[in-house]
């Protein structure tokens, strides 16, 4: 290989671009060309000098930027707060004279909202009188009330307009009542009577006798108030539950972890709540900070049991977790370490669905995704709840939502979904003649009730529109509608559990957005009648359960690891003092796929951006020492300057991993003012993917060192094989690092 | 790309694209800093940079509730991308104005007790002035903001191969000037 050859490759080779082979022939010429190697080496210089470039941030740039947001949110109508007294008329309202109340305070709130030049009197209902002088204009009120005035009126200002959504919004959210079918008609010039019908709590539009109609007269002139007058009866009461009964589902919170600054934010909480009237969400589990995501929750053991499942790299963390009152918090089923960093979710692995079948058995769907953008689903039984994996059948997309009959009679998935994943609903059970069916089309999400003969699957009517509940039978094939998808308020159905007596169902209705919450429904299969349950914010997985299920006392808030030996205190060779620890919670890691270079940039960067969690992530496993401890080693240093950077001139591979040592050599800049060279190298390993790619780039700081005043070192290769590395292969708790 | 899927209620995807989707709060907050230093290397003066930020972040704002697939920092650099080179575009159309120190606002060092920073930010900054703006994003999105490949690729809207190729006549032009310089410059 000639220079002229090398040389249009050497760019390549620093971005770490080349196939292995090239890099092979890269590397064998640089080694012995002092020309070649010298443009590499200016590379480096360049793009330390590139990335030194300052850049201080304007002090105004987030003013002017949220400035700019708010005229633009302003011109497309903003939202504007809604009366809190309302609300809270709404949610204490009980029987007859409740709803009168909260009928008052509606009008009372509508009419505050507007700003018109007339004012009138309200009186509500035959024997009781409530006079109030109030601000009105009709259309304010209609408007709110959904009425469609049918004289002309005069056109509504914009303000009117922009205040009645969220007041509509907000009416329905309060669970006590809700206003339906409004049917307005002015009289006179100076009146306009209202026909509605209220909807108290626990029942829905459609059910026709359980709809309380209304009537409402007002009056109004710009000087003299008068009267008017409402009707009511009262409502037939919501079925009968099961006692006892409630929910466990994943809580969101507001906070992401994925971004640095989040500090130790939760994610998503296991809660409880039952559906008795005025009980109180209850946090059952809460994941490790940074290290563990619940991804779903279930019922087993007709309702007397929950599993949940969680993603994490630490075997301790991820996997399958049981939770139940005779267990002390919550018992590791089954132990699974994710091999990918949690913010880049595609390449996940994780389970999808387990639960344990009627013949004890643990079934579980599996997706892993792989780096090239593939997944598959694997369904795996284990032979005891606490037992090894076992592929039944690998599936690839482009099926979704593969879910299997509790009693392992039939697997019914989505079919060539479209972007919102909505697709072919199919069901397959083995011995039925044909194998394969085809229940429905713009379907998905099919949940077995618990005696696999119905499953509850959203659908809908025509593409692209909101989607409702169906029913399917295995029976006679039948399907239904449930729950008819509500298009008006924006919200979409986002979850389903079957009671454990598979009549009842609960199903969740999500309003997206800033001001957005979850509202648990429940629905009787058997009746239709669907009546409204407690909200939340950001429901995600969710299951029915008996609250016997339900532990006495709040669990353990980190699942109890039996399985795998906490990880070994390790002091570490970098330049900052190393803190020794006992157990350290880790923060999501960073994907580092493109080389060992990047990531000791990567790391310096983050330190310099006093970014610890994400230079922390950077480093290999078995560091030891807690996000904190590390910070603590960073307290006097102002900022790290990578001035040589030696790129590797040969990989080892360690098995699953390659490794190579990087010739290294920064300026310290202390706080004091003090500033000190080190130099040394660092010892920096990959894992090999499927495909024999590196992927995840991280620092072993054991097998690094670096000296105060020293040149960068190149190893040998040799050399390098024989640094301490930390990783699976044998770590020695006793183990110091080198010099 | 299947969506997140939660446990058999596999549905709460979209509640939890929901919550694992960043805000715009947060790519502002976390971005700011480094999209400003890259435009600011794009364009290099401090004035024309500010606008330029502020635009990106606004497209960015009305954009991302429509974005289906949101691959950061990727789409956000090209959001970035674009605003800037039509703004070079622009500029060259209506004037031509030179990018270098003396025509233009010197960078504010943020470090100056950092030795040689200014010494090594002009001759960087000449070197970078005598790039094609595309050479300039894509060498700036890959040596200062530590972009791979396949994200450069996908911020300029060029395949990967074109990326590369574009790299190394970056990396070759401004080795050329940049090695002159930092002779000059070093006593």
């Amino acid at each position: 290989m000639t220079c002229d050859q090398i040389r249009p490759l050497l760019s390549s080779y620093h971005d770490e671009v080349l196939s292995m082979e090239e890099r092979a022939w890269v590397r064998m010429h640089v080694a012995t060309c002092p020309a070649c190697s010298s443009i590499l080496d200016t590379y480096e210089e360049m793009f330390a000098a590139l990335r030194r470039t300052p850049a201080p941030v304007p002090a105004d740039l987030r003013r002017n930027v949220y400035n700019r947001i708010a005229e633009i949110e302003a011109r497309s109508g903003g939202r504007l707060p809604f009366s809190p007294n309302l609300l809270g008329a709404l949610r204490t309202a009980g029987g007859t004279a409740g709803l009168l109340a909260v009928l008052a305070a509606l009008v009372a709130a509508a009419l505050r909202l507007s700003e018109a030049p007339f004012s009138a009197n309200v009186a509500i209902g035959p024997s009781r009188t409530a006079q109030a002088a109030l601000h009105l204009e009709t259309t304010a009120l209609a408007s709110t009330l959904g009425a469609q005035l049918i004289d002309s009126l005069p056109a509504q200002p914009p303000a009117v307009q922009t205040a009645i959504a969220p007041l509509k919004r907000n009416v329905d959210r309060g669970d006590a009542v809700r206003v339906d079918g409004v049917d307005g008609r002015r009289s006179t010039a100076s009146k306009v009577k209202l026909k509605f019908s209220l909807v108290p709590h626990g029942l829905v539009s459609g059910q026709k006798a359980n709809i309380v109609p209304g009537e409402l007269t007002l009056s109004f002139t710009s000087r003299t108030p008068r009267a008017g007058s409402v009707a009511y009866s009262t409502p037939s009461p919501v079925p009968t539950l099961p006692p006892d009964s409630g929910l466990v589902y994943l809580h969101l919170s507001d906070d992401n972890p994925f971004f640095a600054g989040r500090g130790n934010a939760r994610w998503a909480d296991l809660e409880f709540q039952s559906f008795a009237q005025d009980s109180r969400p209850r946090v059952l589990a809460t994941p490790v900070a940074q290290a563990q995501l619940f991804t779903g929750v279930n019922a087993a053991k007709g309702g007397n049991t929950i599993i949940f499942s969680a993603m994490s790299q630490d075997p301790r963390l991820g996997g399958l977790f049981q939770l139940g009152p005779a267990i002390g918090g919550s018992e590791q089923l089954l132990a699974l370490a994710d091999f990918n960093p949690p913010n880049h979710y595609p390449k996940h692995r994780y389970i999808q669905q387990a639960y344990p079948t009627l013949s004890g058995r643990l079934m579980i769907s599996f997706v892993q995704n792989s780096a090239s953008g593939l997944a598959s689903v694997a369904i795996t039984v284990s032979r005891t709840l606490q037992g090894s994996l076992r592929q039944i059948v690998p599936i690839y997309w482009p099926l979704y939502n593969v879910a299997v009959s509790p009693d392992q009679r039939s697997i019914a998935w989505t079919h060539r979904a479209d972007a919102q994943g909505f697709g072919e609903l199919q069901v397959a059970s083995p011995g039925a003649q044909p194998v394969t069916r085809t229940i429905a089309q713009r379907s998905s999400h099919p949940v077995w009730s618990p005696d696999g003969t119905y499953l509850l699957y959203l659908h809908q009517t025509a593409a692209n529109t909101p989607a409702g509940i169906w029913l399917w039978s295995r029976q006679d094939g039948s399907t239904r509608e449930l729950v008819p998808p509500d298009a008006d308020d924006g919200s979409s159905i986002t979850g389903m559990s079957w009671a454990p007596d598979g009549r009842f169902f609960a199903f969740i209705r999500t309003i997206t957005g800033p001001r957005g919450y979850g509202q648990v429904w429940l629905g009787d299969t058997q009746t239709g009648v669907l009546w409204k349950s407690f909200t939340r914010r950001f429901i995600g997985s969710a299951a029915w359960v008996r609250a016997t299920a339900v532990p006495a006392q709040p669990a353990n808030p980190t699942p109890t690891a039996t399985a795998v030996p906490p990880a070994p205190a390790t002091p570490t060779p970098t330049p900052a003092p190393p803190t020794p620890a006992t157990v350290a919670p880790r923060p999501a890691p960073y994907a580092l796929d493109d080389g060992p270079l990047d990531v000791l940039r990567s790391f310096h960067n983050a330190l310099n951006r006093r970014e610890y969690g994400r230079a922390y992530s950077y480093l290999a496993f078995n560091d030891g020492r807690s996000v904190a401890m590390f910070e603590k080693g960073y307290a006097d240093t102002k900022a790290d300057k990578i001035t040589r950077l030696v790129p590797p001139r040969y990989f080892f591979n360690a098995g699953n991993y390659i490794r190579t040592c990087v010739g290294f050599q920064m300026v310290a800049y202390q706080r004091s003012g003090v500033s000190a060279v080190y130099g040394g190298w660092y010892g920096v390993e990959a894992q090999m993917n499927g495909s024999g790619k590196p992927i995840n780039w991280r620092i072993d700081t054991r097998a690094s060192s670096l000296t105060k005043d020293d040149p960068p070192r190149v190893l040998s290769q040799a050399a390098c094989q024989a640094q301490p590395w930390s990783s699976t292969a044998a770590p020695s708790p006793t183990a110091t690092a080198a010099p | 790309m299947e969506r997140l899927l939660v446990g058999e209620q596999a549905f709460g995807s979209r509640v939890l694209e929901e919550a694992i989707r960043p805000s715009f709060d947060d790519i502002f907050a976390r971005y700011q800093s480094a999209i400003y230093g890259y435009i600011l290397n794009m364009v290099g003066n401090v004035e024309q940079a500010q606008d330029l930020t502020q635009d990106t972040f606004i497209k960015a704002y009305k954009a991302l509730p429509g974005t289906q697939d949101l691959v950061l920092p990727a789409w956000l650099y090209r959001i970035a991308t674009n605003t800037a080179l039509d703004a070079l575009r622009h500029r060259r159309r209506l004037t031509w104005l030179p990018f270098g120190p003396g025509e233009d606002e010197a960078i504010p060092d943020s470090e100056p007790d950092l030795p040689t920073s200014l010494a090594e930010g002009e001759s960087m900054r000449l070197a970078l002035a005598r790039l094609t703006p595309p050479q300039r994003a894509c060498l700036l999105m890959r040596a200062r903001d530590g972009l791979s490949i396949d994200e450069i690729a996908q911020a300029m809207s060029m395949s990967k191969g074109n990326v590369k190729i574009t790299l190394y006549r970056a990396k070759e032009r401004f080795r050329a000037v940049y090695d002159d310089l930092e002779k000059l410059s070093v006593p």
